[in-house]
């Protein structure tokens, strides 16, 4: 599956970063899902959850405050606050 | 000889004391690690934010920015954010920044000042010891502390009270005073205007801004939620800068205070062999004398 790259940052540290192949996020209008390829988009975060899934499958979830998000260039980067847990917990 | 032994007293006293400003340089120089991390911490979060807010803002005009947060007022009050530190021994750290602070409320706020509409945040106890004492009123008439245990979040609660204020018409004019680090030896003093946020401020427009967003939920909605962001970054930022000052300072005036030290050493351990040495001469000039008056005998 064809896989772009992620990144969380919070002000206070990077949280996550790889190749993931589809990331879940709470949007302030409802959540919604980027795939691989998405357009450029840039979106407000609501508080919720960010749902990564990983190359492998994985999942990983991340509780987080509100904040936002850029789509570009098959690059993903959300910008939260504060991610609540401990993001190897797995879903 | 009492001289002898009260300067080997003092000798002691000295290294004891230099004991103590070994170990705050070298908890001060640990502490500065963790401070210049932080701020390296911050800076792809601030980076990317600034980038983001760029792109949004690139197609704007400013009065179409529906944030109260941008409303320029005639200014009746204004608020003073000082930032300064809870503990002393740092050098010129805290003074030059209240003197510095003194000049630019006599150049700029003096009038403010007279008539009582001049109001302060102190972060940090030594600020609020000394600003309280002259004529400015604090905010809640409390310190603020963020800094015995620095975090985002804590920094963002004394945003958030400065937003409430600027909100109701507490203030119209916000300014950080605080300490920029430049490198260990030497810190900027900052006088950084913080409300009414002007776009220039916080974001340049990105050249890249020729890509074709989708802004969900629209530009002018995603900047209202991003202006406080990127204020509370820009307070967060301050006060790691401060931070690391701080810990510069300190690490600055310990090593000096050593050095001091050593130089004060080297002049007691001259006296002390001075006084030792005169000794050593009398007692044997006393004993020669004593032969003598035997052998004359």
């Amino acid at each position: 599956m064809a896989t772009f790259k992620l990144e969380i940052i919070t002000p206070e540290k990077k949280v996550y970063t790889g190749n993931v192949s589809s990331v879940k996020l709470p949007g302030i209008d409802g959540s919604f899902s980027v795939l691989s390829l998405h357009a450029p988009l840039i979106s407000t975060l609501d508080k919720g959850t960010v749902e990564v899934t990983e190359e492998n499958g994985t999942k990983k979830q991340f509780s987080t405050q509100g904040g936002v998000v850029e789509v570009l260039n098959n690059e993903v980067t959300v910008l939260v606050e504060k991610v609540f847990n401990n993001p190897n917990t797995e879903a | 000889m009492a001289n002898l032994k009260e300067i080997r007293g003092r000798i002691k006293t000295v290294q004891n004391t230099q004991q103590v400003t070994k170990a705050m340089k070298m908890v001060a120089a640990a502490k500065l690690r963790k401070a210049t991390d932080r701020m390296i911490q911050l800076r792809p979060y601030a980076a990317k934010m600034k980038n983001i807010i760029g792109n949004v803002v690139s197609a704007l005009n400013i009065d179409e920015i529906p944030s109260k947060l941008v409303e320029q007022r005639p200014v009746k009050n204004v608020l003073l954010v000082i930032v300064s530190s809870n503990r002393g021994l740092c050098g010129p750290f805290n003074a030059n920044l209240f003197r510095f602070t003194n000049q630019y409320i006599q150049e700029n706020l003096s009038s403010f000042k007279q008539s009582g509409n001049l109001h302060a945040i102190c972060l940090g106890k030594k600020g609020f010891d000394y600003f309280s004492k002259r004529g400015i009123k604090m905010v809640d008439g409390k310190n603020f502390d963020v800094l015995t245990q620095l975090s985002f979040e804590r920094v963002n609660e004394v945003t958030e009270r400065i937003f409430d204020g600027f909100i109701n018409g507490e203030w119209d004019k916000v300014v950080v005073m605080y300490n920029e680090f430049k490198n260990v030896m030497s810190q900027n003093r900052i006088a950084e205007p913080f409300l009414p946020i002007t776009i220039e401020q916080s974001a340049t427009p990105v050249k890249s801004a020729n890509t074709d967003y989708i802004f969900e939920p629209g530009r002018e909605k995603i900047l209202v939620d991003l202006i406080p962001n990127s204020l509370k970054i820009r307070l967060y930022r301050s006060v790691l800068e401060s931070n690391a000052s701080e810990q510069g300072s300190r690490m600055v005036a310990m090593d000096q205070a050593t050095e001091n030290g050593n130089a004060l050493l080297k002049e007691l351990k001259l006296k002390y062999n001075k006084a030792r040495q005169a000794a050593i001469t009398k007692e044997i000039l006393e004993i020669a004398g004593g032969a003598d008056a035997l052998a004359n005998a």
